[in-house]
């Protein structure tokens, strides 16, 4: 039998620290195939043009502060019917209760999560970095509509945006 | 036989003093070490256990703040984990890997020691952040973020790296075992004729080179999270905190393994020896083996039933969990089989083992109930899941170290222990063990927490029982210490003949005890 050399094996572990690196983006592509997560993913706007379609919905928008600030986080409108083919334009309202400028990011969450691909973004604060200024409010835009071929039995969906406040310092303690 | 005569020609002995030990490239010397190494470390990490028991022992908070308790289960569960039990095994495997295949030394001698010279270092610096600013690492063994990340205390850096060097010393020495065995087996010794021992440490080395980057990368994602502004586990930046859990239980589930598979080997030869049969089912050991580590790649997620998943993945990983007994149970059913009917003595290395395979199947059954993901949700994060990996853990892998230790300390140094102090070193650890982690399986169906330095008063009780098992079992483990140390430097009791025991198998016993510093120079013929 020929002998193993040690520089052959060596690549298996060099292969599994890429595999390792390999695993972010596919538990992302997991969850856009699965609908896990509540992820769902902004599209083009010519991508959802066309009829109106039948099944309507209720939408609810809900806001989930960062439980260790004190915002002033809510949506304009508690809830929303939509329907496919229809763009439905909605803002949340975000206040800066403090006596500095803050820049926050908010992030999206859909309930229940199998439904998440139903729900289609248009426009989306979502990821996005925005600063308010010292005791100052924003409104931050938000665009959706229903899939064209959501089916009937979905009856429910629920948005969620949680901010995360960016300017602190990345390890410090809380 | 001319090994004699062959030795005083080749001899050129090793180095004096303490260059012998940091130029040695022999197997012997560096397996050596790696065992004093995982002793201290399993003594530094008992003083943590002491601590944490200490605090627990009366309900309410006494001895230490809630910080610090929480930096003493990390560092306590991160030196037990890998710097004594991996270690250990690392070092059985430097001594009797070579000597068990008929070959002169391992293949990459020099990796061999590099492998272990990392490791001081890596412990020192995992150590050293005992004393920093803001403390040890504070977020568990399992280190999940956003704990370890943007909550972490300025030390977990150092912890990071610790962890990169700790990972590159296990897989050279992961790769130097593959390769030993690959290409060094004596003529004659195919696969199927390999000691079980080896057999365990060459699927476990697989496991290694499999996992242990992966380790690497999760902490390398953290590193980037904290200092370079990436955002992989941070939820604001768009990364997922649940993907931190994948990476690590990746990693994570094998390792487990790890710390058994090794373990299996050694019971197996101890038992055959003093059963005085040969091992029942060796090809279904093998095979077995094989499965486990297979299906350990495919279970990680039922460390994470409770993060939200589907109904489909919980009963994916519950059932592919559960087949896990399958293979347990064959090795399990060996065992015993081999006892049947033996001729049995209960020497000190056998009471180890006929205690592992109790207790380690006491272990493995909590581990089938945690599998069921419905009640999964009560027992998450409780005490019965501290019970439970203590059992496979403790009574598990160390028992196998202690019994391996005792089974072949004559080969190596020439001299039988004590006999009477190994009896008295088993039964108090035996009495301690289960009086430690048994009634954890209580208090944690009855709902206490883990890693919490304070606790509901109704679990007071069964508390103090656990924290006076562990003062028993931590201390008589001095007597381990004595004993080996009166047999090694101390140089007391009788010579050991060649075989040591009543017809053990296997070809370290066909050389001299104390096994000379170069043995197979010449290889052995197997047939």
């Amino acid at each position: 039998m020929k002998p193993l050399s040690p520089w052959k094996l060596a690549l298996v572990p060099m292969l599994m620290f890429g595999f390792g690196f390999a695993l972010v983006p596919l538990y992302d592509v997991f969850c856009a195939v699965t609908g896990l997560n509540g992820k769902n993913f902004q599209v083009e706007k010519s991508a959802v043009e066309g009829e109106t379609g039948s099944v309507v919905v209720n939408l609810q928008l809900t806001a989930d502060p960062s439980s260790r600030d004190d915002w002033g986080f809510h949506p304009f409108d508690k809830s929303l019917a939509i329907q496919s083919g229809r763009m439905i334009k909605t803002h949340y309202v975000l206040k800066n209760p403090t006596n500095e400028p803050v820049v926050i990011r908010a992030v999206p969450s859909v309930s229940p999560g199998y439904w998440a691909q139903y729900l289609v973004k248009i426009e989306c604060f979502c990821f996005n970095e925005q600063a308010v200024p010292a005791n100052g409010e924003v409104e931050l835009p938000l665009q959706v509509t229903l899939s064209a071929d959501t089916p009937e039995d979905v009856n429910q969906l629920t948005l969620s945006y949680r901010i995360y406040k960016q300017n602190e310092p990345a390890g410090g303690e809380s | 036989m001319s090994e004699a005569t062959l030795h005083a020609e080749h001899h050129h002995g090793p180095d004096k003093g303490i260059l012998r030990w940091l130029y040695t490239t022999n197997h012997k010397d560096i397996g050596t070490m790696y065992l004093i190494l995982a002793l201290s470390s399993l003594l530094i990490g008992g003083i943590m256990a002491f601590v944490i028991r200490a605090e627990l022992f009366e309900p309410g908070l006494q001895l230490v703040d809630p910080n610090f308790f929480n930096q003493m289960t990390t560092m306590h569960g991160l030196i037990m984990v890998f710097g004594a039990i991996m270690p250990a095994f690392v070092g059985l495997a430097n001594w009797l890997v070579p000597m068990m295949i008929g070959a002169p030394d391992m293949a990459l001698p020099r990796i061999n020691n590099w492998s272990f010279w990392l490791l001081p270092f890596a412990f020192g610096m995992l150590l050293s952040t005992l004393f920093m600013e803001g403390g040890a690492p504070n977020f568990g063994w399992t280190f999940y973020a956003p704990l370890s990340t943007t909550y972490a205390p300025p030390s977990v850096t150092f912890f990071i790296f610790s962890v990169h060097i700790m990972g590159i010393s296990s897989i050279m020495g992961a790769v130097n075992v593959i390769v030993t065995i690959f290409n060094m087996r004596a003529p004659g010794m195919t696969f199927m004729k390999m000691p079980l021992f080896v057999w365990t440490w060459l699927i476990t080395a697989f496991l290694l080179i499999a996992v242990m980057p992966v380790l690497a990368g999760a902490v390398t994602m953290m590193l980037m999270d904290i200092h370079f502004g990436t955002s992989f586990f941070d939820a604001g930046g768009g990364g997922d905190p649940v993907l931190f859990q994948h990476v690590f239980w990746f990693f994570g589930h094998p390792e487990v393994y790890i710390m058994i598979l090794p373990a299996f080997g050694i019971v197996s030869h101890i038992i055959a020896t003093f059963s005085r049969k040969p091992l029942f089912g060796y090809t279904s050991m093998v095979l077995a083996t094989a499965s486990i580590a297979f299906l350990s790649f495919i279970v990680w997620v039922h460390h994470m039933f409770t993060v939200g998943l589907p109904l489909a993945a919980e009963l994916f990983f519950m059932y592919s969990t559960m087949l896990i007994a399958v293979p347990t149970g064959v090795k399990v059913f060996n065992w015993v089989t081999t006892m049947f009917k033996g001729s049995l003595t209960f020497e000190t290395p056998m009471l180890f083992s006929i205690a592992f395979v109790v207790l380690f199947t006491i272990g493995g059954l909590s581990g089938l109930m945690l599998a069921i993901a419905p009640v999964d949700f009560q027992y998450h994060d409780t005490y019965f899941v501290v019970a439970h990996f203590h059992y496979v853990l403790v009574p598990g892998a160390l028992f196998s170290i202690l019994a391996a230790v005792y089974y072949w300390l004559p080969k190596w140094c020439g001299r039988m222990y004590s006999e009477t102090l190994g009896k008295w070193h088993f039964w108090l650890s035996f009495i301690g063990v289960n009086l430690t982690f048994f009634p954890m399986h209580f208090i944690g169906l009855a709902g206490m927490p883990r890693r919490i330095p304070d606790y509901a008063l109704q679990f007071a009780d069964f508390n103090a029982i656990v924290s006076v098992g562990a003062f028993i079992f931590g201390t008589s483990q001095l007597i381990f210490i004595y004993n080996v140390w009166r047999t090694t430097l101390g140089g007391v009791g009788e010579k050991a003949t060649p075989e040591v025991w009543d017809n053990p198998t296997g070809l370290e016993w066909t050389i001299p005890s104390p096994a000379p510093y170069h043995t197979f120079q010449e290889p052995p013929k197997v047939d």
